[in-house]
């Protein structure tokens, strides 16, 4: 008894200098764990298919995805036509009834899309075969229903109408027509006149052009095996014409050579969307790619980033503000600042974006934030292993952006690589103020003049006005 | 010889009923001070979540202070002792973590996923925040300006943003269930930092709190970590929690609300239902499901697909802890009145009272859970999440996380049906006519 009291207190004194702990240090990180994509497993079938294997066996389920890696195009004055072909893909088959091919995926509990160039479906492993086999049936063999056709053009009108007052659905589609130009296949947008223009015709012939085993990708990740997934994909695929890739033209967007205020007038606006836009060459290739990641994470890549301290957590004008790049390999990628905005605050949104902006290409960044977002590259990536489906994705990007083969496996140590010096170079050439548009979509009542008598850097900027459409309006 | 292999395997799943694809082992104790502890241990990435759950939501505010546990969300990032102000955000990505927060009618959830190496920095915030947050006026200032941006981008400035605090203040007449998420700005501008202060001292407390670890941990190690930094925080006065009760709604509640950044206008049918730790709330949700998950399930397939009346219906049980609130949303496509699509929907939900559902229907039921239940589970952020709220709100049985399914299955068609009676009811439910603002000033 005495032994075991003797014990006891022994065991809460041990545990009593254990909690002493000095908790106005910053523990520090133990060893880094390793990063460890893996590959997937590949076939390559005659008919120029390419299939992508992760296995996974962690839950009894599996997914498969379809990409077809076809060139960007424009819809001109059909504009909706893609959106309309994948409405109406994946509504059963020429086999298969629409109603019974919806109430078989739903009894499966699986789900299936089939969009305009590729499909996505997933399943219970007990499933998955024939949650494949439908998918494949659905993307091979169409039905196009003329009364499914009418409805969806009907849905598309009734959605359009239903988007016309949102502030931020107009912010966006000026925002990419002064950034693309209307021409180009990310300015153009969906209106009523487009829509009703589009035929059941058009989307068969954009079927054909879309669709074909040339540049097609399948990726199988979850519980199932390399070889069953190849014999699978021979079984429903092997025989798909391998068709050919049509090249398309369109115009190369362009940025402004003095910094603007574009304005957008939405009478309903409670809040201002800012942005800051302007486009630029930059794909995964180009060897500014990992200076320029790092650059734009300074600048706004999250909480910590200058947008953020600066316009909410030191100024509060909004609930964030951030920074963002499109990277794209087959046109000119968007660079976009950003924030919502109170209208009261909207010009000092404006100058104090622009000023980050500015701050960038003029000073060097510290070496802190160099190294805090480095840490954050790294973390990202480890933690992106949880997911199979990312390994499949980096083994797409590989393939379809000629990366070279060990481009994942060497991002964290280029990343690692970047000095001050390189984010002063690429800052200078990408976030040149002068080669932006600042985009603000509001009431023009409440924000108009102060924006009308910005200065930055001295200077008075120049205002351009547009409608929710990005119709030039002249005063 | 591998296709054979496959075939068996499948054959032997579908004759398997209960079939768990991963059991998620874990383990729970408590502090002395209270604060309840669950680990779970998952080596195959080296990454970790930690997160605490304060069981402190919108129903606990004063009412005439609403928005302090979403405030707080907010507050709560400002700064301990040991971080200075404005390196929360720096600390945690400068370490390769993520981070975020959210609040409910009934919790607060705060959180940061780490790789592994950094459990112990993970572990030392969110002490820090349960210990000494800094909460001054200038935190306070800077988070009010803040929060009304939230609300103007969530709420104000978007398309049908009010529908839910419309829908509370018509089912809710006693319990706090009135009171939303965000608050009332002029409760937030009248405000005192005493008041903050006070909030904070009540609820941010170990025994109100719930610590989850989960992820590529070493237990003891974590175990002498979870000591060394939340041992010492001192234990506050037991919360009681004595919210009134509503009375039953026995007449239709009609209302109109009018939105000005929409076209279309939109009818919200809501009906007060059971706590989320009931039954009959995980019976609304099959309901829900059945109702209006799927292309093929009955409301869309009949207002969306074949009638081609709506352009959008949804049905859905929001469970919280002392009430649930069961909502059928739907948008009229081209000239459809609201009337017409109220008499629709009740068409449908008139037979789950009166019919038995088809067996092939409950076939499809079963078969939707189990894809949710695995889903659900393949996060390690979602499962420390799930374990959390599992304690919390369902008398402590964390392994529901592992069970659930099991109840859902165990649901059958009659109990469905008799649910449905049970609540359903167009005498027991709101009516609200969600429209556009331009109407109002027609009338």
């Amino acid at each position: 008894m005495i032994r075991a009291l003797i014990l006891f207190v022994s065991i809460g004194f041990l545990s009593n200098t254990q909690a002493q702990v000095d908790r106005s240090i910053q523990p520090q990180p133990g060893p880094a764990p390793k990063i460890n994509f893996g590959t997937p497993q590949e076939h390559k079938f005659k008919n120029g298919l390419t299939l992508m294997v992760v296995e996974n066996h962690k839950l009894p389920k599996a997914s498969v995805s379809l990409s077809i890696d076809n060139p960007l195009y424009v819809e001109g004055e059909k504009k909706g036509m893609s959106g309309l072909l994948s409405s109406m893909m994946g509504k059963g088959s020429k086999n298969i009834p629409k109603d019974d091919f919806e109430e078989e995926v739903d009894f499966m509990g699986a789900s299936l899309s089939v969009n305009s160039e590729g499909a996505y479906a997933s399943a219970l492993k007990r499933y998955f075969i024939r949650i494949y086999e439908m998918m494949a049936d659905a993307v091979l063999n169409p039905n196009f229903l003329e009364e499914e056709f009418n409805k969806e053009v009907d849905k598309t009108l009734e959605g359009l109408k239903s988007d016309e007052k949102d502030v931020k659905t107009a912010a966006r589609r000026v925002e990419n027509l002064l950034s693309y130009g209307k021409d180009h296949p990310y300015g153009e947008y969906v209106s009523k006149e487009s829509v009703n223009r589009v035929t059941m015709g058009d989307l068969e012939k954009l079927y054909q052009k879309n669709f074909h085993a040339q540049n097609a990708y399948i990726t199988i990740v979850g519980d199932i095996d390399f070889e069953i997934a190849k014999k699978l994909t021979q079984k429903y695929f092997g025989k798909w014409a391998k068709g050919k890739v049509t090249p398309s033209n369109f115009p190369k967007p362009e940025n402004v050579t003095q910094t603007q205020i574009a304005f957008v007038e939405m009478s309903n606006a409670v809040q201002s969307e800012v942005s800051v836009v302007s486009t630029a060459n930059l794909d995964r290739n180009n060897p500014d790619y990992y200076a320029l990641t790092i650059a734009n994470q300074i600048l706004g890549g999250g909480g910590e980033a200058r947008l953020f301290i600066n316009l909410r957590e030191d100024k509060g004008y909004t609930y964030g503000s951030y920074s963002r790049f499109s990277i794209n390999h087959k046109t000119k990628s968007q660079m976009r600042a950003f924030a919502a905005v109170r209208n009261a605050v909207t010009d000092s949104a404006v100058v104090q974006l622009l000023y980050e902006i500015d701050r960038m290409s003029k000073e060097m960044v510290s070496e802190e934030e160099l190294k805090l977002v480095k840490e954050k590259y790294a973390g990202s990536l480890i933690r992106s292993m949880e997911n199979p489906e990312n390994i499949a994705n980096f083994a797409y990007n590989t393939k379809t952006q000629n990366l070279p083969a060990n481009f994942y496996n060497n991002l964290l140590e280029n990343i690692q690589k970047v000095t001050r010096e390189n984010i002063s170079r690429v800052s200078k050439k990408y976030f040149d103020p002068s080669l932006m548009r600042v985009v603000v979509t509001g009431k023009e009542s409440d924000i108009l003049t102060p924006l009308e008598n910005i200065k930055f850097n001295g200077q008075k900027l120049k205002v351009l006005y547009f409608d929710k459409y990005g119709n030039a309006m002249y005063r | 010889m591998k296709k054979l292999n496959l075939s068996i395997f499948t054959i032997f799943l579908i004759n398997c009923q209960f079939f768990y694809p991963q059991k998620v082992a874990f383990e729970e104790y408590d502090l002395n001070n209270g604060l309840h502890v669950i680990l779970h241990q998952d080596n195959s990435v080296p990454i970790v979540t930690t997160s605490v759950l304060y069981h402190v939501g919108s129903k606990d505010e004063n009412p005439e202070r609403t928005g302090f546990a979403h405030f707080f969300e907010h507050l709560l990032f400002e700064g301990t002792q040991n971080i200075p102000k404005g390196k929360w955000f720096s600390i945690v990505t400068g370490n390769g973590g993520s981070n975020n927060a959210y609040t409910t009618n009934d919790f607060t959830y705060y959180y940061e996923n780490f790789p592994s190496n950094n459990l112990k920095l993970g572990l030392w915030m969110e002490s820090e925040r349960m210990l000494h947050p800094i909460i001054d006026q200038n935190g306070v200032d800077t988070q009010n300006e803040v929060v009304k941006e939230e609300k103007r981008m969530r709420y104000d400035n978007s398309p049908y943003g009010k529908w839910n605090e419309e829908v509370k203040s018509y089912l809710y007449k006693l319990h706090p269930y009135s009171q939303t998420t965000i608050g009332k700005m002029e409760h937030l501008d009248a405000a005192t930092l005493e008041e903050f202060m006070a909030f904070n001292k009540k609820h941010y407390i170990p025994n109100n709190a719930i610590l989850t670890v989960a992820g590529d941990i070493d237990i003891p190690q974590a175990k002498k970590w979870i000591e060394d930094y939340f041992g010492s925080i001192p234990k506050g006065p037991e919360i009681e929690r004595n919210f009134p009760k509503e009375l039953p709604i026995t007449e239709t509640i009609k209302a109109e609300a009018f939105d000005s950044n929409i076209q279309i206008p939109a009818i919200f049918l809501a009906y007060r239902t059971p706590g989320r730790n009931s039954r009959d709330a995980r019976v609304l949700d099959v309901i829900s499901t059945y109702l209006s998950q799927g292309k093929s399930s009955k409301l869309y397939k009949k207002l969306v697909d074949d009638q081609k009346m709506s352009l959008q219906v949804a049905a859905f049980n929001l469970n919280d802890e002392d009430y649930s609130t069961y909502v059928i949303l739907c948008l009229p496509q081209g000239e459809t009145q609201l009337e017409t699509l109220i008499t629709e929907i009740d068409e449908e939900v008139l037979k789950v009272q009166k019919e038995l559902i088809s067996e092939k229907d409950y076939q499809k039921l079963q078969n939707q859970f189990e894809t949710e239940f695995v889903n659900s589970n393949s996060t390690i952020e979602g499962i420390t999440n799930s374990l959390a709220e599992y304690y919390t709100f369902y008398d402590g049985d964390t392994n529901l996380i592992n069970k659930e399914l099991d109840i859902y299955k165990s649901i059958g068609r009659e109990e469905i049906r008799k649910v449905a009676q049970k609540y359903l009811n167009p005498n027991q439910r709101l009516e609200l006519h969600y429209l556009p603002k331009s109407q109002k000033e027609e009338k």
